[in-house]
């Protein structure tokens, strides 16, 4: 009984399939549900890939604070049930089939791009083992990519500053 | 545990149907979603990747790219809101204010 | 006659170069300042300009007379591999004896404009353009080779142009000013074909080189459609149509007398003095090419002969005084080319000398009646005139000297000229020369008639003009009457300089220019007696035409429409100006404005022009239109487009590595 393989089968095919329907769903906030189950299973997959600290802050960040707030966005802006008119946009098969197409080329294309040479040397390593994934993570976070670290704090700042500036009241001129 | 082509494969999977679902809804919020959907599949390429290479740079994209989204959800969401507020409509058929 | 020999002075020479530049420099700023700052003053520059042309053409005259010829060039203004063409000044007793004329006449003209024209909103415009016109003149005059008198030739036509033109606000002035433009075009059109030939077979355009290098192409022929023609009788002949434009000789006559519309010191300084004298000029100065083929001569005299003939026809018939007077002038001209065609060089230039002031004389003491009457619907109809013999005396004496002069009454410049003329016509080895002689002979007597028809009818008799003047009719201002005066004096004086030897004298013109011109062509048996029964032949001729004037107009009035009544269809033939006019309209103006407007504004202006002017505007506007179908303003089209232009790049990055 390989486990690694069926937790990855179900956990993949539990990922396309909500996603899936995701897209198709008429209701927004079942695309948003149905989303969050696609992150979790994502994250578990993560786990499966010796991530532990990523799947916990996947779960954090993305399941407890994203989704929450196209949630909180879904119910402000009252959004109903899609009844009368189309989903989709007008000629959607044309960019399906622009897609396979993509896809076609992308399957294609990427093994000869990312397979792996044997002579492969890791610039930044970690081994198991030894130490966890925190702190490895952890590690090379804050020596080699310190500079990087501090520039996702910016953006995170500019994201804030962004969001109230958008949303203030202009003053009109009476 | 499954070949790194299978993780490949089902991150473009992941990432095609957000691409999907992007370039043929409606609602603005489901397009946004499709966005994090996209991201997901990235995140999943990258993991496993990483893994295969024992290479640290895989989880730290990750780390950040779940970072950027977060960012990117906040302002787009903030946009849609504006959006609703002056055009009393999130379709993006019925926007057509910059048409022709 | 001794021949004289001349020291040739090549060097840069300041006084012959103001000679022409210092009316171009009055004429331009006059031109450019004048409406703004000089206004009613704007006589004063070019009148001191011309005053100072004048010193400076006496000073060099003195000099050629004493024995100095000056040839130099200014500047190279052309150089292409072999042609090389400068800007320069010949000073010989031709070029000499013309510059004194013209600034002569320009002078006095100028002063005279100075209360013709004034009050008249244009005054700065006129100064200057008059100016000019005499810069280009002496331009002409004074090239030393054919391309700068090519330069002087348009120049003084252009001037014409923007002269005759002048009350550009009347129909009937601009349209005379382009017909004069445009005749005279046709006529420079083969000029400046005869100059190309001449560079072709002669490889040169200065005269000096010219004249050395004429005897190689003595014998040349070349074929043209078939026909084996004479070299040099191709050159003369297409430079001739040149002079018969410029000088308005038939078929190219039209255009002077239209050429009145302009105001009178115009017609008398360009019409009768200067401009319409280039053609023979230019014939004079190029005698050597002319005598290489004798059928060039003939068709010189001839064409000389029927202008002179048929314009002393006109005349008699016609009631505007300066039509008149314009007919006299292409009459006269006749007699130059006359004079020309049978190898008297010397006397055609002695009659421009002298006709040059006996015309302007005319002109201008015409335009002083005139000046009279402007308030009349046509000043210048004689027929409301009269009787002014006791109120303009001053007029009336000058217009009166310069009467006998034309008529060739002995002791007058005209006899002088026109005697020697008609001399060496009879006695020229030109077989057609007699033929000359009897056409000059008639048209003397013809050329009195109607110039003392005009006399008598403005000053004799009772005036008729009352309705149009306030008060008496007065004499014009001192301004105006004193150049009067003064061409009065030239025309007696100036005919003094060729007293013949039979009577006594001894001919310095013909000395003078004996150099440039070379001897008279006539046969060497020259009897006295011959020439003394010619003389008197023609002054009677002149007293003939004189006492048929004053019979018809003096004595018995009535037999003024005996003409008119009785050949009417001749008389109509004669007042239509031989039907020239409507010939040329039919024939020439007609067609060519047929062709223009069926075919050149058809295809070229509508189709083409604005096919592209349009058709590129339309092609944007089309592109534009059917590029603005992308933009839907939908943002998942966009996002497609975006995705498609991925999809591209990543293709060329794949497979164009």
């Amino acid at each position: 009984m390989n486990w690694d393989l069926i937790i990855f089968y179900y956990l993949a095919i539990v990922m396309i399939f909500s996603s899936v329907f995701a897209i198709f769903s008429r209701h927004p906030v079942y695309t948003v549900l149905l989303v969050l189950v696609m992150i979790l299973h994502q994250a578990f997959l993560l786990l499966t890939l010796g991530a532990e600290f990523l799947t916990v802050v996947q779960i954090i960040v993305y399941a407890g604070a994203i989704l929450v707030l196209f949630l909180f966005v879904v119910y402000l802006i009252n959004l109903r049930k899609e009844t009368k008119r189309n989903v989709f946009i007008r000629r959607a098969s044309l960019i399906a089939i622009t897609f396979l197409v993509l896809g076609a080329f992308l399957v294609a294309n990427l093994f000869s791009l990312i397979s792996l040479k044997p002579s492969f040397k890791a610039y930044l390593p970690f081994n198991v083992e030894e130490k966890s994934n925190v702190w490895w993570i952890a590690n090379y976070l804050f020596k080699s990519y310190l500079l990087q670290f501090e520039i996702i704090g910016v953006i995170l700042l500019v994201a804030i500053f962004g969001a109230v500036f958008l949303i203030r009241k202009v003053k009109t001129f009476e | 545990m499954p070949s790194l082509e299978q993780y490949i494969i089902l991150a473009i999977i992941l990432f095609l149907i957000g691409l999907f679902g992007f370039l043929t809804r409606r609602n603005l919020i489901v397009i946004l979603i499709s966005i994090e959907i996209m991201l997901n599949g990235i995140i999943v390429l990258f993991a496993a990747i990483s893994h295969f290479t024992k290479d640290i740079s895989g989880y730290i994209i990750v780390f950040f790219i779940i970072a950027m989204a977060a960012a990117e959800a906040a302002i787009g969401l903030s946009l849609v809101v504006l959006i609703y507020k002056r055009l009393r409509t999130v379709y993006s058929d019925e926007i057509t204010t910059f048409k022709g | 006659m001794v021949e004289k020999q001349f020291e040739l002075i090549t060097n840069f020479d300041i006084y012959i170069f103001l000679i022409p530049f210092l009316p171009l420099i009055a004429s331009a700023i006059t031109l450019i300042f004048g409406k703004k700052y000089f206004r009613d003053k704007a006589h004063l520059l070019p009148i001191l300009a011309l005053f100072f042309s004048f010193l400076l053409s006496v000073k060099v005259l003195i000099e050629v007379i004493n024995g100095k010829i000056y040839q130099f060039d200014v500047y190279t203004w052309m150089f292409a591999y072999n042609l090389k063409v400068g800007l320069g000044f010949l000073v010989d007793p031709l070029s000499a004896a013309m510059i004194t004329m013209v600034t002569c006449v320009s002078f006095l003209i100028h002063v005279y404009s100075v209360g013709y024209m004034g009050g008249d909103p244009g005054y700065y415009r006129f100064f200057a353009y008059i100016s000019l016109f005499t810069f280009f003149m002496l331009m002409l005059v004074l090239s030393n080779n054919l391309a700068e008198l090519y330069l002087g030739w348009e120049g003084v036509g252009l001037c014409s142009y923007f002269l005759i033109g002048y009350w550009y606000k009347k129909k009937s002035a601009s349209d005379a000013g382009k017909k004069a433009f445009i005749v005279c075009r046709i006529g420079d059109f083969g000029f400046a074909l005869g100059i190309f030939l001449a560079f072709y077979f002669l490889g040169t355009l200065y005269y000096n080189e010219i004249f050395s290098k004429l005897p190689e192409i003595s014998n040349k022929y070349i074929g043209v459609l078939g026909y084996e023609v004479h070299v040099p009788f191709l050159i003369a002949f297409l430079l001739f149509c040149g002079a018969m434009g410029k000088s308005a000789q038939f078929p190219l006559h039209v255009w002077l007398p239209d050429a009145m519309e302009g105001p009178t010191p115009v017609s008398a300084l360009i019409h009768a003095a200067t401009m319409v004298t280039a053609g023979v000029f230019m014939v004079c100065r190029l005698n050597p090419l002319f005598e290489l083929s004798p059928a060039m001569m003939f068709i010189v005299a001839i064409i000389g002969a029927f202008t002179c003939f048929m314009s002393a026809t006109i005349a008699p018939t016609q009631f505007d005084i300066k039509r008149v007077i314009a007919y006299s002038t292409l009459s006269q001209l006749g007699y130059m080319f006359m004079a020309c065609g049978v190898g008297a060089f010397i006397a055609g230039m002695f009659h421009l000398l002298t006709h040059a002031y006996f015309k302007a004389l005319l002109f201008l003491g015409a335009g002083s009646v005139i000046h009279l009457l402007h308030h009349a619907p046509d000043p210048n109809d004689i027929r409301i005139m009269g009787g002014l013999k006791k109120y303009m005396p001053i007029t009336f004496w000058t217009l009166l000297i310069a009467s006998l002069s034309i008529s060739g009454i002995p002791g007058f410049a005209g006899f002088f000229s026109k005697d020697e003329i008609l001399a060496q016509a009879f006695f020229s080895k030109y077989p057609w020369g007699k033929f000359i002689w009897f056409i000059g002979w008639m048209v003397a007597a013809m050329t009195a008639f109607y110039t003392f028809r005009i006399i008598f009818r403005a000053f004799y008799g009772e005036f008729k003009g009352w309705e149009y003047i306030h008060g008496k009719p007065h004499e014009s201002p001192r301004v105006m009457t004193v150049p009067l005066i003064f061409l009065a004096i030239g025309s007696i004086v100036a005919g003094w300089i060729g007293i013949p030897q039979v009577l006594g004298g001894r001919n310095h013109i013909e000395e003078f220019l004996v150099p440039v011109l070379g001897h008279p062509r006539i046969v060497h048996e020259v009897s006295h007696s011959t020439e003394y029964l010619l003389m008197l032949l023609s002054v009677l001729a002149g007293l003939f035409g004189i006492f048929l004037a004053w019979l018809v107009y003096i004595k018995k009035p009535e037999l003024e429409t005996i003409f008119s009544k009785n050949v009417k269809s001749l008389y109509t033939f004669l007042f239509r100006k031989w039907y020239f006019d409507e010939l040329y309209l039919y024939t020439i103006v007609r067609p060519t404005l047929w062709i223009s407007r069926k075919i050149v504004v058809t295809i070229t202006d509508n189709t083409v022009i604005e096919g592209i002017v349009n058709g590129s505007a339309k092609l944007i506007d089309k592109t534009g239109t059917g590029l603005r179908i992308i933009h839907t303003g939908i943002i998942n089209h966009y996002s497609t487009f975006i995705l498609i232009g991925i999809i591209v790049y990543l293709l060329v990055y794949l497979y164009l590595k």
